[in-house]
């Protein structure tokens, strides 16, 4: 049993917008500790409260980064406390550190949720009605929660929850509240719109350079051009000649221009000259290529083991081998970095994009000499996120500037700025080799992954050796059971920096392992869906998400002529994903016309959200398999801007069809499953189109003219 | 420095300003119009959008100079309260995820809607796509130029 409490009577709960009076009930993050302390529960940041208006306020500390997340949390919390969702407001508090990292990433905020907050809202419900039965006299078994009142079932008396606040404020909470039956939902796993839309749509949302106020500083910083430089030499004459500009501060590794207004701050920057003091051996795309497959011929960390994939290869009938070389690629996110940060009086405020509040506490820190506890972060709407604001580094900057100045500044980042400082998904190449059996049927298979650990680069230690789990997810946690199997990781170092994109290091695995099954398809001549379910147990859900895609597609028979199929699945983030696509090739373009996707993410508490995390998730698939890629010379990023770094444009989207398939499993994640299966399924239907094999990307500028 | 009467959602701004400033800096820093935003600042995604004379264009590569006397419509002054039929397309179809561009694409399809009532996917293809949406909500604005299209019929 979650720690769940009373805590309306505590008149303590500063920094939150929870009205006076208000029946309140907290519970414990299950990532907390469970036997947590009244004082704890109200640290988690989750607490649910009914006021005397009979208004419902949710209090919760993760990051709206375009996911639907407020809308689907109330959502549940409606549900369980029998309202309906426009009696619910959403109050997110500024972050201190007693609310603990908040990571928003990894599909996580309503896996983590959904149980502590179905307890809380229930546990409330359960209070409600029993101030009800006291005043009234009945039982608790006559009567109901219904619509922001409770009644008895038949007489029908019924009291709005705000009457019967201040006396459900004075009971104990129940120990196991009763959760709501999924057979009873109104509200979970219908239809609704987001709370934010109409913001976004008004122009009204505030984002990270948004933050304008009088007399604040805009900040743009020169940062070394490869990684690990220091700053020689500066030279600010010209910086400072520029109208606006006000002063440059010089840091350890970075020099800010700092001025009135933003575009003279870009301007100032840009007139800046800085001598850098570069360390390491900095190199380049075509050099790190062949360092990369130099490594595989390494033996490497093998993470799982079975049958012997030596004997296995050895005694087949057929044995095909390949690699696959995917390029580092950028986040890219659309709005570049900003966040606004004021040092005063030994404490530390920042205002602005995050998906970790706690991490950018922490750097903060540690970076100008404060304890975690004196830095206090408030987010923003974040213009698109995908785990690049995961990392503190504009936070940094900010804060060691305002220290410098005394005064609050608006650190500023040009579309540039973005392309060529952030973090990357790392590289990889791909080395596998499988067999066949005289039926057609896989036998083998040995995935080898050469590639970098975001982790050993991120979180150094030099005690870490071995293999990067990380970078074997979708390698060695495959549904798939040939005879013989082995997956293996050689860790490799970065030449540049590495970050957590969108799926981490699953959307890479997944395209390799699926296009490299249909390889295999191909030359046993089978059907490639047939192909897979030889080696997919009877309870995989991998399985069932597969049949379902290629049969709601009508595969394997394109929708007209002149169109190829191609399919994929895979699993990640505790969800199973499958999609079918269609596509043309003419002259060596490439048309995506139909994806169908299919999700098991086990319940979708908002379908309409779901559905939009999958039509993102296809588009960002696309958009890496045609033309993302980051390539470096000398350790220094080149491309610079979108006409070099060109995303997915609106007429090569193709028509997403989604279907949701519901499971009594654990919740999974919406964010990341679908974007993995895109690009492999495109790839195998580029197969089909024209024959053509391709196996490192981007494919835009590789598709055959003659296709 | 150089002096500018620039006529802004049915207001006239006065404003003092370096005369090569993009007028997107004019308009989010000078006259505190934040829903035109910074995406690229070399016209390639969009998010900078703006109606000039009712006709799209990028602000960051434009000067005050470059519109004269023409009116600047920006997502703020397009409707008092959300009421523009492509608002309320937007609205209805939940197109926007971070929302981040979602102002430039909504003041694009006002332009498109003005030129071209009917528009079909090609013509929604061509006039669209010089724009990005890093989140991929392209779907849905696909289906919300229809619907707002529909709506403006008499
Ligand atoms: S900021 Fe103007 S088009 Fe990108
Ligand atoms: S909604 Fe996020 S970039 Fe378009």
């Amino acid at each position: 049993m979650s720690a769940t409490v009373n805590l309306s009577r505590r008149r303590f709960l500063r920094n939150t917008s929870l009205a006076a009076g208000a029946l309140v009930v907290g519970t414990a993050l299950p990532w907390r500790n469970v036997t947590a302390s009244e004082a704890d529960i109200l640290e988690s940041g989750v607490l649910v409260a009914v006021g005397t208006d009979g208004r419902v306020t949710l209090q919760f500390t993760w990051n709206e980064l375009g996911q639907g997340a407020m809308t689907s949390l109330a959502l549940v919390v409606a549900e369980e406390l029998c309202v309906t969702t426009d009696r619910v407001d959403v109050a997110v508090p500024i972050w201190e550190s007693k609310y603990g990292d908040n990571v928003t990433g990894g599909s996580s905020s309503m896996r983590m949720s959904w149980q502590p907050l179905r307890e809380a809202a229930a546990a409330a419900r359960e209070m409600l009605v029993g101030a009800y039965c006291s005043r009234m006299s009945y039982v608790p078994s006559d009567c109901k929660a219904e619509n922001g009142a409770v009644m008895h079932k038949k007489l029908g008396k019924s009291i709005p929850y705000g009457e019967l606040v201040a006396q459900a404020s004075d009971l104990p909470v129940p120990e196991s509240p009763v959760l709501k039956d999924r057979a009873d939902y109104t509200l979970v796993g219908h239809e609704t719109p987001r709370r934010d839309t109409r913001d976004k749509v008004l122009g009204r949302a505030v984002f990270g350079f948004d933050l304008a106020r009088p007399g604040l500083l805009r900040a743009a910083f020169a940062r070394c051009p490869s990684l690990d430089g220091k700053v020689g030499s500066v030279d600010d004459a010209a910086a400072l000649a520029i109208p606006g500009v006000t002063r440059v501060v010089t840091l350890e590794t970075s020099v800010a221009v700092l001025a009135n207004d933003t575009w003279s701050a870009f301007r100032g920057r840009d007139a800046l000259r800085v001598e850098w003091e570069e360390s390491g051996d900095r190199t380049d795309s075509a050099a790190y290529w062949s360092l990369m497959a130099g490594k595989a011929d390494d033996k490497g960390f093998v993470t799982r083991n079975e049958g012997d994939v030596d004997t296995g290869l050895a005694s087949a009938s057929k044995v095909l081998e390949a690699e696959y070389r995917l390029p580092f690629i950028a986040h890219a996110v659309m709005e570049p970095s900003s966040c606004t940060v004021h040092v005063h009086d030994g404490t530390c405020d920042v205002e602005g994009p995050t998906q970790a509040p706690g991490w950018v506490a922490r750097a903060v820190a540690e970076a100008i000499g404060l304890d975690t506890a004196d830095v206090h972060m408030k987010s923003t709407y974040a213009g698109s996120a995908f785990g690049r604001r995961l990392l503190p580094d504009y936070a940094i900057e900010g804060a060691l500037v305002s220290k410098e100045i005394g005064a609050p500044v608006q650190v500023v980042w040009s579309r540039e700025d973005e392309m060529r400082h952030e973090f990357y998904r790392p590289a990889s190449l791909h080395r596998l080799q499988a067999g066949l059996d005289a039926d057609g049927r896989l036998t083998t298979w040995s995935h080898k992954t050469v590639t970098p650990s975001i982790t050993a680069q991120r979180f150094p230690d030099p005690n870490r050796t071995g293999a990067d789990r990380g970078a074997m997810s979708g390698i060695d946690d495959v549904d798939y059971r040939p005879a013989h199997f082995r997956a293996t990781h050689v860790p490799v170092d970065a030449p540049i920096n590495l970050g957590w994109l969108r799926s981490v290091y699953d959307a890479q695995n997944a395209l390799v392992n699926e296009c490299f099954m249909d390889e295999l398809a191909a030359a046993a001549g089978r059907d490639p869906v047939e192909f897979r379910l030889d080696v997919l147990p009877d309870d995989s859900r991998l399985r069932r998400v597969l049949t379902e895609a290629a049969a709601r597609s009508g595969w394997p028979h394109p929708s007209q002529p002149g169109r190829s199929l191609g399919i994929a699945c895979h699993a990640c983030f505790g969800s199973y994903g499958a999609q079918m696509a269609e596509v043309s090739v003419t002259k060596g373009r490439l048309r995506v016309h139909r994806i169908v996707s299919v999700l098991d993410c086990a319940l979708a508490v908002n379908p309409n959200a779901v559905r939009a995390q999958m039509e993102g998730g296809v588009a960002m698939g696309l958009s890496v398999l045609l033309r993302e890629r980051i390539t470096f010379d000398r350790g220094r990023v080149l491309e610079g801007n979108f006409d070099d770094y060109d995303p997915l444009r609106l007429s090569e989207m193709p028509e997403v069809e989604c279907h949701l398939l519901e499971t009594d499993a654990d919740m999974g994640g919406v964010g990341e499953p679908v974007f993995p299966p895109t690009a492999p399924a495109v790839l195998n239907a580029v197969f089909a189109a024209t024959g053509q094999r391709i196996r490192e990307l981007p494919i835009e500028e590789r598709l055959r003219g003659d296709g | 420095m150089a002096t500018y009467d620039l006529k802004v959602n049915g207001r006239v701004h006065t404003v003092d300003v370096q005369p090569d400033k993009p007028l997107l800096w004019v308009l989010r820093e000078e006259i505190g119009l934040h829903g035109v935003k910074y995406g690229c600042g070399i016209a390639e995604c969009g998010a900078c959008t703006v109606l000039i004379g009712g006709i799209a264009e990028r602000s960051c590569n434009l000067t005050s100079a470059d519109v004269g006397n023409a009116e600047i419509t920006t997502i703020e002054g397009l409707s008092v309260d959300g009421e523009h039929p492509v608002q309320q397309a937007w609205i209805e179809g939940d197109v926007p995820q971070c929302g981040f561009c979602q102002p430039g694409f909504i003041l694009q399809t006002v332009s498109l809607l003005e030129s071209n009532p009917e528009p079909t996917d090609a013509d929604i293809d061509r006039e669209m796509s010089d724009m990005i949406c890093r989140c991929g909500t392209y779907q849905r604005i696909r289906g919300a130029i229809h619907v707002a299209a529909e709506r403006r019929k008499p």
